[in-house]
């Protein structure tokens, strides 16, 4: 379409348009534009065509402008790609109509530009830490969980020799606040007759405080307080024994009672797990 | 064209920069990480600051001292 369109410039009379730009030199020898001889030898042919090329520049037909059709007189059908590929001429002509070029030997802003892009992995790189920090970090125990994983409990109200049972993790343990004798008791036993041995003050923290889990390590029932020949826990399913320090003394069970991590805040307060 | 290396090609700031970072894609990568370090701590802390200044006095701190009540735990 552009071929056809270039063929109806051609057959416009040059002499309108030559007729526009008195100042053109060459305008006198527009009419025999169509002749080959002249324009292959006058030199300075850039101006030329540049003026000649006007009508189809306004319209923004650069394929036209840019091709040497016109001065060859687009004698053949050849596409101007073509046309192009079979005559080459070093005299090369950008499309200055559309695009704004900088002038020959300027430095390419290549610094510039890449520079521009390194900002953009900047900010990208910093994204991708961030998107893989939360996408790995989000498999981890909410603080929800954490919280839930922790117990406080206060002490100031248990009496000594008493009992307290608390719910930690799903699971009941057992503080007991002991006296004197039953820390005693807890310390006059022969450790290596113990089927687990562990010594009292292994056990404990603080031997005022007793702090075990109470499940019983034979099958996982709770073991009952109080209760049982060594003044500690029975277990009624299977008749386990366990002593003032929760270790195992008789029945079925193979372990001592388990200790949980715990700590002491202030005074009065104990935090388990 | 308003950058920094007029015309000078040669000896530009952005230039020599590049000849310095750009010429091995290892030390591309560690100044674009570094880079995006140390771009992420500056924004943190311009945001961080945009926002307490537009939240004057708002914040938890800005409250003068809590009554002191009897401290119960």
């Amino acid at each position: 379409m552009l071929r056809v369109a270039g063929r109806k410039f051609s057959s416009l009379p040059w002499r309108s348009s030559a007729a526009l730009y008195p100042n053109n030199p060459a305008a006198a020898s527009s009419s025999s534009s169509q002749s080959p001889s002249i324009s292959r030898s006058v030199p300075s042919l850039s101006p030329f065509s540049f003026n000649s090329q006007l009508p189809n520049l306004i319209r923004g037909f650069s394929s036209d402008a840019l091709s040497r059709g016109h001065d060859v007189g687009m004698i053949s059908d050849l596409p101007a790609t073509v046309a192009a590929v079979k005559n080459p001429t070093s005299k090369i002509v950008y499309d200055e109509y559309n695009h704004e070029r900088f002038p020959p030997g300027d430095p390419s802003k290549r610094a510039f530009a890449y520079f521009v892009l390194t900002g953009g992995r900047f900010v990208y790189a910093s994204l991708i830490r961030l998107l893989v920090l939360k996408f790995v970090l989000s498999m981890s125990a909410s603080k929800d969980v954490l919280a839930l994983a922790s117990l406080e409990v206060d002490l100031s109200s248990i009496e000594p020799g008493s009992t307290v049972t608390v719910k930690w993790r799903g699971k009941p343990v057992f503080i007991r606040r002991r006296t004197d004798e039953d820390i005693k008791t807890a310390n006059n036993v022969d450790i290596a007759s113990l089927r687990d041995p562990q010594e009292d003050a292994v056990r404990v923290k603080n031997p005022e405080w007793l702090v075990v889990v109470g499940v019983c390590t034979h099958l996982g029932c709770i073991p009952l307080p109080n209760a049982g020949d060594y003044g500690g826990w029975f277990c009624p399913c299977h008749g386990s024994h366990y002593d003032v320090s929760g270790r195992i003394r008789k029945g079925p069970a193979p372990y001592n009672l388990e200790v949980p991590t715990y700590s002491f805040l202030d005074e009065n307060k104990l935090l388990i797990g | 064209m308003d950058y920094a290396s007029k015309r000078r090609g040669q000896g530009g700031l952005f230039e020599g920069l590049y000849r310095v970072i750009m010429r091995r894609n290892s030390v591309y990568v560690t100044f674009v990480i570094a880079g995006a370090f140390l771009g992420e701590r500056a924004v943190d802390y311009g945001v961080h600051r945009l926002w307490e200044y537009n939240n004057v006095g708002k914040r938890y701190e800005d409250i003068p001292v809590l009554g002191q009540r009897q401290s119960e735990e």
